[in-house]
């Protein structure tokens, strides 16, 4: 059958089987490795997408439920952070290239993660971030400077668990090619109202994502770290 | 996992699901969230039907009732303002209980977890005690609403009977729940081994008290026996239009559960669950008393 998915924010053409689900599509036919194979029964979150802002888990989703939505994956941050207008990030800069095109709209504000804000120097330059990213998103930097990754596994998972939970905050707004961008003026008044998730939502947001290497801890830190820095 | 997955429709009408379900009673399923569906390899089934076109995600409040859309997932009843008032948040309890993952939650219906996952599941006690109705349209397109219990003994196996979906006579349009007195209050709770594992036995009690203080109406029910989740009926007799009290509740607890069969799986036996249930009713309708009398 065909299917027509929009995938961090680029509309692909897909066409499979009915039985196969959504987290071998993203492997097999659109290469999105982050999307990680584990229990195939919804139980350790490790293949976790965000379905039309929703996160689920990919293993027990048929491709075909996800014909004429929105999925998006860690392979998508490059797309989140080039959209990504929480105007609270520290030192604001404007973007040096164009972000990326809207059907319609307002003007977008363009304000780019100040790098020196986010990255920690010693432990990664420019030089060394995957193609497509120009800096690395304010969680996966904080899961970087806060050592909450260890083997990695579950990582891509707990971020998109995290970046639901922020949006759901109102701490950033998750792009979407079908939909408008929230104007500034929304914008700025949605993030007066912004606070950080409590230590229980973010345990919460992480409960489904199995860490094999046991590590809650260090997963929680980064989310605070990310969450300040994204309310500064 | 569907090994033998041939067809997956996603109709737009009500007619036309149960057209394509009547058309194959035997290998065509209903997909909704497909937490319950998915989540385990399955060779029986050859076609599913998609119902998350039909516009039935949905929280209305019409006379006295609520009515939840069956493909209404649990995160959004648990994110519902107007349940989180309903009997002192229990469903919204119960659904955060159904699983810790919001990933699950985001997908699993309320529909799939009364169809689907009626004999374990948290909600089940939590519906039964609410009273609640199960409005469907059977393969006639007949719409015919039945109580929740009568709907689950429908569900039953029985020898020689078809279908997938587990037998569930048309297709389930929504949950009535009629809004309980405001005199009542209501308690919910589960055992589980730990808090991410699902519940070796939960429970619901709703007590509704009259100006004299005394227990007008129990509704208590329990979850993880044999046949589906079901009330205690001589527990209820025995507290109704008395003038309630821990030891009255204490001695009632311990009555009427000779008829009930726990199940036995891999996280507790029956004879453990026989033990914990007459203790977690008991401090059910102890919250519930402290909570309600005045």
């Amino acid at each position: 059958m065909k299917l027509s998915i929009t995938l961090n924010g680029e509309e692909r053409q897909f066409e499979v089987a009915a039985n196969i689900t959504l987290l071998s599509l993203l492997r097999n036919e659109a290469g999105c490795f982050s999307v990680k194979h584990g229990c195939e029964s919804g139980e350790c979150g490790a293949c976790a997408v965000i379905l039309d802002g929703r996160i689920v888990n990919s293993c027990i989703l048929l491709a075909a439920q996800a014909d004429e939505r929105e999925v998006l994956t860690v392979e998508g941050l490059p797309w989140v952070m080039r959209n990504l207008r929480a105007a609270s990030f520290q030192g604001k800069e404007p973007a040096e290239e164009n972000p990326v095109a809207r059907p319609s709209g307002d003007p977008v504000e363009v304000i780019s993660a100040s790098r020196s804000s986010f990255q920690n120097p010693d432990a990664f330059s420019r030089e060394d971030l995957p193609s497509g990213y120009e800096t690395l998103h304010p969680i996966q930097q904080a899961f970087v400077d806060t050592h909450a990754i260890q083997c990695g596994y579950c990582t891509p998972g707990m971020i998109l668990s995290i970046l639901t939970l922020f949006a759901e905050k109102g701490l950033i707004e998750l792009p979407s090619a079908k939909r408008r961008m929230r104007t500034a003026s929304i914008r700025k008044k949605l993030k007066s109202k912004a606070r950080p998730p409590s230590e229980q939502e973010i345990r919460d947001s992480l409960a489904g994502n199995l860490c094999r290497c046991t590590g809650y801890v260090k997963p929680v830190q980064a989310v605070r770290q990310a969450a300040e820095k994204l309310l500064l | 996992m569907l090994l033998n997955l041939r067809k997956y429709y996603r109709p737009r009408s009500i007619e036309a699901v149960i057209r394509l379900l009547s058309a194959n009673p035997g290998r065509c399923a209903v997909l909704a969230g497909g937490t319950h569906l998915l989540a385990v390899p399955r060779q029986d089934v050859e076609e599913v039907v998609d119902i998350s076109s039909l516009k039935l995600k949905s929280v209305k409040q019409e006379n006295g009732n609520i009515r939840i859309g069956a493909t209404t997932t649990l995160q959004s009843i648990l994110n519902s303002p107007r349940l989180r008032k309903v009997a002192g948040g229990i469903v919204e309890e119960a659904c955060r209980r159904s699983s810790v993952s919001r990933m699950i939650r985001n997908q699993r219906t309320l529909g799939g977890e009364i169809c689907g996952n009626w004999k374990r599941s948290d909600l089940g006690p939590v519906l039964l005690a609410l009273r609640a109705r199960v409005k469907l349209v059977n393969f006639s397109m007949e719409e015919k609403e039945f109580p929740i219990s009568d709907f689950w003994s429908m569900l039953a196996p029985r020898p020689g009977k078809r279908g997938l979906g587990q037998g569930v006579p048309g297709l389930v349009l929504e949950i009535v729940i009629p809004t309980p007195v405001p005199t009542s209050s209501a308690a919910f709770g589960h055992v589980a081994q730990i808090e991410s594992q699902p519940s070796l036995i939960s429970g619901a009690a709703i007590l509704e008290f009259g100006d004299d203080n005394q227990c007008h109406e129990a509704r208590v029910a329990v979850s993880c026996f044999t046949d589906s989740p079901c009330r205690l009926p001589q527990l209820e007799a025995n507290l109704q239009g008395k003038m309630l009290t821990r030891e009255l509740i204490a001695s009632s607890c311990s009555i009427g559960w000779e008829d009930f069969r726990p199940i036995t799986d891999s996280r507790a036996t029956a004879n453990y669950r026989r033990v914990v249930a007459p203790v977690l009713v008991r401090r059910l309708l102890d919250r519930c008393l402290a909570e309600g009398s005045h």
